[in-house]
């Protein structure tokens, strides 16, 4: 089974940071890329640029319509995911319990519905 | 009806009452968590026992037969859907899977020997209370599957519209299948942090089977005895988990009490009136034993003092003989465990019944103050037994009114009526 862990910060949290622990979360996410990767789990996986960058689009009297931001104003925005195939949901909680971003912030851990686009 | 028909019914309650939640918890298993499917098999398993048992004979082993022919459904099934839909991999691994499974002709006796060995039972109480579910899914998806439900049942235990229930229990189950919540016994780790809602769910399933609300005589025992089965094999899992046995031991004198609690008539019977020559003796100096070997760990907790509690009340030779002096002192204790509105009432009354009803009545009214408890439905009908108790049969009759309009199990408003009439004939 495939899942996508949404992580959820607190981005003003962690741009306000000092430089030397930004290097320390980044260098603690590569240590989880590599724990994800050798543990045969890691499918995909990015981390997003911060949520004022987002564009929202939807369609209004049949015109598509855009806006800044994201959808709603919360204290946690998005800002990355990975894909990850375990056997149940447990191992899934499992990895997504030693992603570096559970300090501080919160992951949604979700199944894919595995109809897929391509 | 002939005979052979009635035979087979028979079975079938049988197999309903003793085995069906640990074949059921089987093929949920084997369905990978998809209950619908689990149940549908068991369900057509069965309509083919009607027939095949009236016409060949009852097996040896029915919860075995039943078993094979539920398993080669879901086979079938899963083979149909991989077929007209073969992107789905998953279905196709099912099918793979099962394919090893013993056909109902081949290896009946193989797969005897299978159903014996396994027991998901507890597998699938700990998936029903996954902490990805939400409390109400949990309870609900336990009593539907464990107990044998209807969204009906559970709607009416939960006070709640049936739609609720449903759509709860449909989110429930999808979640189940399609997030892979496992069918598994967690690891001694994760157990720790999910262990208490387990209990929980298990004295739910026990409270639902003793609380005589809308179900038939026999099912209700076997939901008790189904949830007394869970706990032991809750407790089998660590010989240092007292609170488990705490709650056999609970359950245990609780259930020993089984023919008394209700009249003939189904009106509650309460414990100072039960007829104590037809408890279950044996039953309860098994429990007792247990709680005596328990308690001496040392490990005090909210089920052994409830346990405790139990124990003075099943092993008290006559009502007025109850010790309850000791019944108050413990109820304080578990008021430390778990300030909840029952247990705050159970505690008021205890220290009526040590002391005198003006001391419980005392208690209540401070209760009756706080928020959580001003739409508490016990809260009238207790007043309304102390103030019974205290000869004060005027303001009496009009707490047992009220109670009676909160009051919506039958058995409970019955008896409630009851009193009312007997406080009624009594001049203040």
């Amino acid at each position: 089974m495939q899942y996508m862990i949404l992580i959820y910060g607190d981005e003003q949290a962690y741009q306000s940071m000092p430089a030397e622990a930004q290097q320390d979360v980044f260098k603690a996410f590569m240590e989880y890329n590599a724990a994800l990767a050798a543990g045969g789990v890691l499918r995909a996986g990015e981390s997003l640029q911060p949520s004022f960058t987002a564009s929202t689009i939807r369609m209004k009297d049949g015109r598509v319509q855009t806006t800044d931001g994201p959808f709603a104003e919360t204290r946690e925005q998005l800002g990355g995911y990975y894909v990850i195939e375990t056997t149940s949901l447990d191992d899934a909680i499992a990895w997504a319990a030693r992603c570096p971003a559970i300090h501080g912030g919160s992951l949604e851990v979700r199944p894919l519905a595995g109809v897929g686009v391509g | 009806v002939s005979s052979a028909a009635r035979a087979v019914d028979d079975a079938l309650v049988t197999f309903w009452g003793d085995e069906r939640v640990r074949v059921l918890a089987t093929l949920i298993k084997s369905a990978r968590g998809d209950i619908d499917a689990a149940e549908d098999a068991l369900a057509d398993a069965v309509g083919s026992a009607v027939t095949e048992w009236a016409e060949h004979g009852i097996p040896d082993r029915p919860a075995a037969w039943l078993l094979t022919v539920a398993r080669n459904r879901l086979i079938d099934a899963s083979r149909r859907a991989a077929a007209s839909d073969t992107t789905l991999d998953e279905q196709r691994e099912f099918a793979a899977d099962d394919t090893a499974a013993p056909s109902a002709d081949t290896d009946d006796r193989r797969n005897e020997a299978a159903t014996a060995a396994v027991d998901d039972r507890l597998a699938l109480l700990f998936a029903c209370c996954h902490p990805a579910l939400a409390p109400l899914a949990q309870s609900s998806l336990a009593l539907r599957t464990i107990g044998g439900l209807t969204a009906r049942d559970i709607a009416r235990a939960f006070l709640e519209p049936e739609a609720t229930t449903a759509q709860r229990l449909v989110r429930a189950t999808r979640k189940v299948r399609d997030a892979a919540i496992a069918i598994e016994i967690p690891a001694p780790e994760q157990r720790a942090e999910r262990i208490g809602v387990v209990r929980q769910v298990i004295y739910l399933l026990f409270n639902e089977g003793y609380a005589a609300n809308n179900t038939a005589v026999h099912q209700r025992d076997g939901l008790c005895r189904e949830a007394i089965r869970l706990a032991e094999l809750l407790a089998a899992l660590d010989t240092n988990d007292t609170e488990s046995r705490g709650l056999i031991a609970l359950m245990s004198f609780h259930h020993a009490r089984r023919n008394t609690r209700l009249d003939g008539d189904g009106v509650i019977v309460p414990l100072e009136e039960q007829d104590r020559t037809r408890w279950h003796r044996e039953e309860i100096s098994r429990a007792d034993e247990l709680l005596v070997a328990t308690l001496r760990r040392k490990q005090p907790g909210p089920y052994q003092i409830q346990a405790a509690i139990a124990a003075l009340h099943a092993k008290a030779p006559t009502a007025s003989a109850t010790d309850w002096v000791q019944i108050s002192t413990l109820y304080a204790g578990l008021r430390f465990w778990w300030p909840t509105p029952i247990v705050e009432l159970n505690a008021a009354v205890a220290l009526a019944m040590a002391r005198g009803p003006e001391w419980g009545l005392a208690e209540l009214d401070t209760l009756a103050t706080q928020p959580d408890m001003a739409h508490f439905h016990l809260l009238p009908a207790a007043r309304a037994d102390l103030l019974r108790r205290a000869e004060r049969f005027d303001e009496a009759r009009i707490a047992y009114a009220e109670a009676i309009a909160l009051t919506t199990a039958t058995s409970e408003r019955r008896y409630l009526e009851r009193r009312l009439a007997e406080v009624s004939a009594r001049p203040s």
